[in-house]
């Protein structure tokens, strides 16, 4: 019998340094290199949009803290006036009516942080309104978590229903709002209302009120209609309207601020806060945060950063098919990834003009299949023949050179066969795009927006690579191959027509994120040779930002 | 005198011996940990330290494959996976446990088993109970066989059908047992048997036909 250790020696201690026959194609390792580090490349230019999202990201958030911080400071400064205003107000009130017997209402200030912990006035409940929503409207806010827990803790010493019950009637309440809309000026309104009717303000009502600011999500302005409630009855709400002007109070609206419901909420409420009554209080505002809001309200420009996801979708003419079977030839679509910058200028509340640059790079494959005819005259001494063929891809044709090695040990006559190629492309290209774009939907602080517009494709380069290419007989094998020509008669420079939509959720005044989507048909091929044409038309999802100007 | 001589003649034969042995040794393990510095760089990230394993490594394999696959178009896209798994898991690879031509040779056995599970290839019975062992000529084999190049010895095993050939290959070359043939190829250890049994017989067939043909000519 055959010994196996024999057999085993021969396979396992046998040197091949000698052994030729065992050399694989070089094509196996190329195949191998491409396979593994190509792909190891490819991650990195994935991993860019995610950086470009995550500094995106980071830097909301650090807008976010910044804007909390301006807002906590412009709200305390106002406020403490108001607070020192209203606490001589009552000083001297109470001085006055302590002959008269009338239970004063213990006040605490919860606006100013500072007089909080010193202060205890007599008009308590209009300060336990705005402290109350500035603790829930910047709940989440890092930074001013401790300050607030601390007001919140003073804010539950009070007995609410205890303190208002307290409050007495036949007392006259002074309003005094004064509105500084450019800082230099300054209005005041004055009201004296006397009133005999009894208090009853409840917790209830307190906490409508809550929910209607907490609506609201602009800390400042929040603080600022708060301010403003506080004086009212029912002829305080045309105060509080003459206060905020008609027009701004649309702007609000339409900016969404405040939704229209909330100001039902907030209106409806009032009566039942103007038979609050207090003697001679007088709340002085100065308003110099809305003329801000007003502005940023109706920036003009935005500027945006904006990465995603390109598809290309290539149509082949019929041409092209019937020329190219489809065993010959075969591709797939393009995939790849996009960076791009836009500016848009808003015309009026609906319409707006956007342009974009876009910078995208795609990836696809393509396979080609020839059929060769062997000679062995052809051979070199190495057994090798060499063979310029033209392979097809989605964008043309491309030259190529392929040396194929006959088996030292197999002798073939004059004979045909057929070499599978595969191709990879790699395209960058720049697109630059003008869009009229108008605002469909509007909810809240989202809204949806349609555009369609006009554009210039720029194909950077193209770049093909060979990946592997086999022969369907086993006694000639791929040995050695080279691009020689990449496509040419291709229309690097073409016009295209463009649609899309933006659906863009605004963070804050200044800031928005937005997932957009367009697509984009071109006027002329972008390859033209003969009967052979491909035309293209290009899908790009992506996120953005928005900063708002 | 002769005495003495014999065992000074003795003594340099044991000496000179063990120190070949220790050379071989040393040559080993120098080998062993250049394989070990590659693979550390390849792991680094260096595509020429890959490039380095591949170029010393590659015929061993390849012969692996054919040993297994017939279609040299195909043992060339084995070896080709058999690489791509062996750099997928190189992270895995124990130097302290094994060399790294046993391991690799193990991957590269594995990735051709996959292919040849995918053919389906041992559900099929292979049927050469025609050959009849008992009518060989012993001596002539052994004399055929020790006459083989390495290339007519794989391809005299190529020749065998694919079941008997893969059987052949896991217990006579690469070193398995029945009882890890069965678990590798999923079929019971007699069958293993069986199929070993009869792939040398038709082994032993080749080799007598070419040897007949041989003292013909």
């Amino acid at each position: 019998m055959l010994d196996d250790n024999k057999i085993q020696d021969i396979f396992t201690k046998a040197s091949l340094e000698n052994e030729d026959w065992l050399e694989p194609s070089p094509m196996v390792f190329q195949n191998l290199e491409n396979a593994i580090y190509s792909k190891k490349r490819k991650r990195w230019f994935w991993l860019i949009p995610l950086f470009g999202l995550l500094a995106l990201l980071g830097y909301l958030q650090f807008e976010s803290n910044n804007s909390l911080d301006n807002s906590l400071k412009n709200i305390t400064k106002p406020t403490t006036n108001i607070t020192k205003q209203v606490e001589k107000q009552n000083l001297a009130s109470n001085q006055k009516e302590k002959n008269e017997s009338i239970s004063t209402l213990e006040k605490k200030e919860l606006l100013s942080r500072e007089s909080l912990t010193k202060k205890t006035l007599n008009t308590e409940t209009l300060e336990i309104l705005n402290s109350e929503t500035i603790n829930k409207t910047s709940n989440n806010k890092k930074g001013a978590n401790s300050t607030l827990k601390t007001e919140d803790k003073l804010a539950e010493k009070v007995n609410l229903k205890t303190t208002i019950s307290k409050i007495n009637s036949s007392s006259n309440v002074v309003v005094k709002n004064e509105l500084d809309k450019n800082k230099t000026s300054s209005k005041s309104n004055t009201l004296n209302k006397k009133d005999n009717s009894k208090v009853n303000i409840t917790s209830k009502n307190l906490s409508v009120v809550d929910d209607v600011f907490i609506e609201s999500q602009e800390k400042t302005f929040v603080s600022v209609i708060n301010k403003s409630t506080l004086i009212t009855n029912n002829k305080d709400i045309a105060l509080l309207e003459q206060g905020i002007s008609n027009k701004s109070k649309t702007t609000y609206q339409n900016e969404d601020f405040i939704s229209n419901k909330s100001i039902d909420k907030l209106q409806s409420i009032l009566p039942s806060l103007t038979n609050y009554e207090k003697d001679h209080i007088t709340i002085s505002t100065i308003d110099t945060e809305i003329p801000q809001l007003l502005k940023q309200a109706t920036t003009d420009w935005q500027i945006g950063i904006l990465s995603g996801f390109s598809f290309w979708d290539y149509s082949l003419n019929n041409n092209f098919k019937s020329a190219l079977q489809p065993a010959d030839f075969e591709y797939k679509n393009s995939k790849g990834y996009f960076v791009a910058v836009s500016a848009t200028k808003m015309l009026n509340k609906k319409f707006s003009f956007i342009t974009d640059l876009n910078f995208e790079t795609v990836y696809n494959q393509s396979g080609h299949n020839s059929e060769i005819e062997y000679k062995a005259v052809n051979e070199n001494s190495e057994a090798v023949s060499s063979y310029d063929i033209k392979m097809a891809s989605t964008l043309g044709f491309i030259d190529t050179n392929l040396k194929i090695q006959r088996q030292n040990d197999v002798n073939l006559e004059n004979t045909s066969f057929i070499v599978d190629l595969n191709n990879k492309h790699k395209i960058s290209s720049i697109d630059l795009s003008t869009y009229l774009a108008a605002n469909v939907i509007n909810i809240n602080k989202t809204n949806l927006s349609l555009r369609l517009g006009l554009g210039l494709a720029q194909i950077i380069s193209i770049k093909n690579e060979l990946t592997s290419f086999s022969t369907s007989l086993p006694a000639l094998k791929a040995y050695k191959s080279e691009i020689t020509a990449n496509q040419k008669e291709l229309n690097r420079t073409r016009l295209f027509i463009a649609f899309g939509g933006n659906f863009v959720h605004q963070l804050s005044t200044t800031n928005s994120l937005f997932v957009t989507y367009s697509f984009k048909s071109d006027f002329n091929a972008l390859y033209q040779s003969g009967e052979f044409s491909t035309f293209l038309n290009k899908h790009n999802v992506g996120l953005g930002y928005l900063k708002h100007f | 005198m002769l005495f003495c001589m014999l065992a000074i003649q003795l003594n340099t034969t044991i000496i000179l011996k063990s120190q070949q042995e220790a050379t071989n040794f040393n040559l080993e393990t120098k080998t062993e940990q250049t394989d070990i510095e590659i693979i550390e760089d390849v792991l680094s990230g260096s595509q020429n330290a890959f490039k380095t394993l591949y170029t010393k490594h590659a015929r061993n394999h390849f012969l692996t494959c054919l040993r297994y696959i017939k279609n040299r178009s195909i043992a060339e896209d084995l070896l080709q996976e058999s690489y791509f798994n062996i750099f997928k898991n190189l992270k895995q690879f124990k130097p302290e446990k094994a060399k790294f031509s046993t391991w690799s040779n193990k991957v590269v056995v594995n990735t051709c088993l996959m292919h040849l599970r995918k053919k389906n290839v041992f559900s099929k019975t292979d049927d050469v109970d025609a050959v009849d062992a008992t009518s060989y000529n012993l001596i002539r084999q052994a004399t055929a066989f020790e006459q083989l190049s390495l290339k007519e010895i794989t391809e005299q095993i190529q020749s065998l059908p694919k079941g008997y050939r893969t059987v052949f290959n896991l217990f006579v070359i690469d070193g398995y047992s029945h009882n890890e043939i069965a678990e590798m190829l999923k079929i019971s250890v007699s069958t293993s048997k069986t199929q070993l049994l009869k792939a040398k017989k038709a082994l032993q067939s080749i080799l007598l036909t070419r040897g007949n043909s041989q003292s013909a000519n």
